[in-house]
């Protein structure tokens, strides 16, 4: 079994101390190489340049990588959109305060019992997934006719036609007018008002409702997003137990031993 | 070291991909000096690989900003790759424009950097063999290469050597052994599946030839299983041309590589030889020029065919290559059948298997093949299958109707087994399927966009049918529940992003464009060496074949250059 300091000496220490310098823009951390290595990258450089674009391997960036689980600083220059730590002063862009305290509600009925952060961290994914919405319905709507024309011929055009016309800003609204009226009608009370139990009865009877109840439809967004959002978290990765994205020293191969009794 | 705007290199190479990689190794090598012309920006491993990221570390959570992708990268956004983590290897569409005929659409997949797409494709590299080189005199279809399988052999060796391959050897007639590193493992559901279409259909099973490391090989550390391949790999451990081909090329000395720049046409001499290229900065919009004694084209199956049409001039009035009328046609790429698949109720588990196999299962091509009993009549050539089997990650979660702890414990403990399989057909090589320059579009730097002309015809659709039949056959025999059946249509022309044939290979100036060495038939010194020369595309992938004919064609070129011929 190869360990990952097998493969590290494989490469020259003076590739490594290279490369510490790679890692310093990986992580965002300016002043990361001490000033007495200065010299010996300078030195480095010059022997090994590659011209820009070419690549060695680089045993220490991917285990920076592997082993950087927090926020990433973007590098500069980096073409990837990474998330942004917002911490308790975090702002819902789509929905009012009271709307996403009410999101946040039913996204921990949707969940169960989950830490308060990764929480959060759901309830912040729904928020920007319904302020992205309409940006993307418009720029569907926009595609010139060449572009829709491959997209009917990739996706159908059902699929399509439900991304240029499917209103998720509208649909959230309608959805929290039928929740609070929903709620009135049944407890007297607006949602937010109810304790989790009424809650919980009041989405189970929802969600058994007609295709169209736009109280349905909001919450089957809800629900798909928080699945999303919430399979997407580290916490959700970690229930899952997911083992990809993983230093693995050998070939995965067959490990459930059911080949036998595959079917 | 010589710098651009010289004239003073022996060969100019235009594409830094898997071909360009190959031809500049090989004639650097061998002394001479090159100039390599990348139309986009270099990559930085640590700035724009995305390899380890976890979903919430990025904004959109893996999902992709879909606005931004519409709008910059509608067609882009269609391949399986261009996603949240890897969109920048791919181009801006709005840069980037071309245009087809409203009933005919066709997906132009592009790559433009310094490794072109080596970044982000599949890795499955096959060996064509004379099933393919000599089809036409098999089956009466069209033409043969000018070269066989015997001539190509060496360099396919050497290819494997230098960048490594893993793979089963298999002695099948019609799908060459190479010189593999040891096979990657099959995960219990392909094993399965090679149990069953084995026993029950006849056809081999056997794990992906994939140019992924299974141990160290030529200083690069074994792939480390991560399943990231599209987002770059910091280990170097499946080939690509930034940590290959190109390294190697830059440690003769002798390579000048220049990124950015956007060849518009090449420089012709009233005698016909090229002397140059004009190419325009991506950043500045400035036109330059570079000359140099030897033009090699590697820019990638369409844009070379592109360049090569845009070089009109009084000596090549139709286009550099064009003399015969052969250039642009021919256009081939793979369709597949796909979507089909099924659980495997037998496979599930509460225990979560490591996951990060870079490939799954092949069936190699049978049908046609050369075994009597496997011939088809209905249509000529054949298709191949590939699948895999594995656990949801949380797909299951959506489709179990309850919430909350209890819902969340089975989610957890309830893992569905998803065998997926999909079939992919030869493209037959027709003068209808065509690409030429169209009148009025331009792209950003404002060279004429191409437009392209091609569909599947009948045979391909007969195909089709023989490969959806046998996909529910398959599908059947290994009693899958909730089966899918494969879609019915084929797939988009250009989705398989295994484009070629635009500028074919062939001893007959008049039906082809280059010669049995990649030279152009009417020109001395300009070569192309990508997919474009492809005569017949077979049913396997043509990265393994276009870094063979590379190396081939970079080690005539030195040796014609050393004689004086070039």
């Amino acid at each position: 079994m190869k360990k990952l300091a097998d493969i590290a000496s494989e490469i020259t220490r003076r590739q490594w101390l290279l490369r510490l310098g790679e890692v310093g823009v990986l992580a965002g951390v300016s002043g990361f190489v001490p000033d007495a290595l200065a010299s010996i990258f300078d030195d480095t450089e010059k022997t090994l340049a590659l011209p820009p674009g070419l690549y060695e391997p680089s045993a220490d960036a991917m285990v920076h990588a592997l082993s950087h689980h927090g926020m990433v600083i973007p590098p500069p220059g980096s073409e990837s959109e990474f998330a942004v730590l917002s911490g308790p002063a975090f702002q819902p862009r789509f929905f009012s305060r009271e709307e996403f305290a009410i999101v946040t509600q039913i996204t921990e009925i949707v969940l169960g019992k989950i830490d308060g952060n990764t929480l959060l961290e759901v309830a912040q994914w729904i928020d920007l997934w319904f302020h992205s919405a309409e940006g993307v319905r418009q720029a569907a709507l926009h595609l010139d006719p060449m572009h829709r024309t491959l997209a009917v011929a990739y996706y159908g055009e059902q699929d399509v036609r439900e991304l240029e016309t499917v209103d998720h800003a509208t649909a959230a609204r309608e959805g929290f007018a039928a929740l609070h009226r929903t709620a009135g009608e049944r407890y007297g009370k607006k949602f937010g008002q109810l304790d989790r139990q009424q809650q919980a009865e009041l989405l189970q009877a929802a969600a058994q409702s007609k295709d169209e109840d736009p109280l349905r439809m909001f919450l089957h967004t809800l629900r798909n997003e928080a699945i999303r959002g919430y399979y997407t978290s580290a916490a959700g990765l970690k229930e899952l137990d997911y083992k990809g994205n993983a230093y693995n020293p050998e070939c995965p191969g067959c490990e459930l031993g059911g080949e036998k009794s595959a079917s | 070291m010589p710098t651009p705007g010289k004239t003073d290199y022996d060969v100019l190479v235009i594409g830094s991909g898997a071909s360009g990689g190959w031809v500049a190794k090989e004639v650097a090598e061998r002394g001479l000096t090159v100039l390599m012309l990348e139309a986009g920006p270099p990559r930085v491993p640590t700035r724009d690989f995305t390899e380890h990221i976890w979903p919430y570390q990025l904004k959109f959570r893996g999902f992709g900003n879909q606005q931004r992708l519409l709008e910059n990268q509608p067609v882009q956004r269609l391949c399986y790759a261009c996603d949240d983590y890897s969109h920048q290897f791919f181009v801006n569409d709005n840069e980037h424009p071309y245009t087809f005929p409203a009933d005919k659409p066709f997906m132009w997949i592009r790559g433009r950097q310094i490794g072109g797409k080596t970044f982000c494709w599949a890795r499955e590299s096959y060996r064509f063999s004379d099933n393919e080189f000599k089809a036409a005199s098999r089956d009466g279809y069209g033409d043969d290469w000018p070269i066989s399988y015997r001539e190509l052999e060496p360099y396919y060796d050497q290819v494997e050597r230098f960048i490594g391959v893993s793979g089963s050897r298999e002695g099948l007639p019609q799908m060459p052994d190479g010189r593999f590193l040891p096979p990657m493992n099959l995960s219990c559901g392909s094993l399965h599946a090679k149990k069953v279409i084995e026993r029950k259909l006849g056809w081999r099973v056997i794990p992906d030839r994939v140019a992924n490391l299974t141990v160290p090989h030529n200083g690069r550390p074994a792939c480390h299983y991560c399943d990231q391949c599209q987002r770059g790999c910091f280990t170097a451990s499946y080939f690509n041309s930034p940590s290959v081909t190109l390294p190697a090329a830059a440690r003769t000395g002798k390579l000048t590589l220049v990124s950015d720049a956007i060849v518009s046409d090449l420089i012709m001499e009233a005698s016909g030889s090229a002397k140059g290229v004009h190419y325009i900065d991506r950043l500045t919009h400035d036109h330059r020029e570079a000359s140099a004694r030897v033009v090699v084209i590697a820019a990638g199956a369409l844009e070379s065919t592109r360049i090569l049409l845009n070089s009109k001039s009084t000596s090549h009035p139709q286009g550099v290559g064009n003399s015969g009328g052969a250039l642009g046609l021919y256009l081939m790429d793979h369709f597949t059948i796909e979507g089909a698949g099924g659980f495997m109720s037998g496979l599930r588990s509460s225990k979560r298997e490591a996951t990060g196999r870079p490939c799954g299962f092949l069936v190699p091509k049978y049908v046609n093949a050369g075994v009597r009993a496997d011939r088809n009549p209905n249509f000529l050539r054949g298709y191949r299958f590939d699948g895999d089997g594995s656990q949801e990650l949380y797909g299951h979660a959506f489709l179990m109707p309850e919430f909350g702890d209890a819902w969340r414990e089975r989610v957890r403990t309830e893992i569905p087994y998803y065998f997926a399989i999909e079939a992919q057909g030869e493209c037959l090589p027709s003068a209808d399927n065509r690409v030429s320059l169209d009148p009025k579009k331009k792209d950003a730097w404002g060279i004429p966009a191409l437009h392209i002309d091609a569909s599947y015809g009948e045979n391909e659709k007969k195909m089709a049918l023989a490969m959806t039949g046998q996909i529910s056959a398959i599908l059947d025999e290994m009693k899958l529940t909730d089966i899918t059946q494969p879609k019915p249509e084929i797939s988009i022309f250009g989705k398989n992003i295994h484009e070629c044939g635009t500028a074919r290979m062939g001893d007959n100036p008049d039906k082809s464009v280059v010669d049995r060495n990649c030279k152009i038939h009417d020109a001395r010194n300009v070569f192309v060496t990508d997919g474009a020369v492809f005569t017949t595309q077979g049913c396997y992938e043509p990265t393994l074949t276009i870094m063979a004919i590379s190396a081939r064609a970079g080690q005539h070129i030195a040796q014609s250059f050393r004689r004086g011929e070039l």
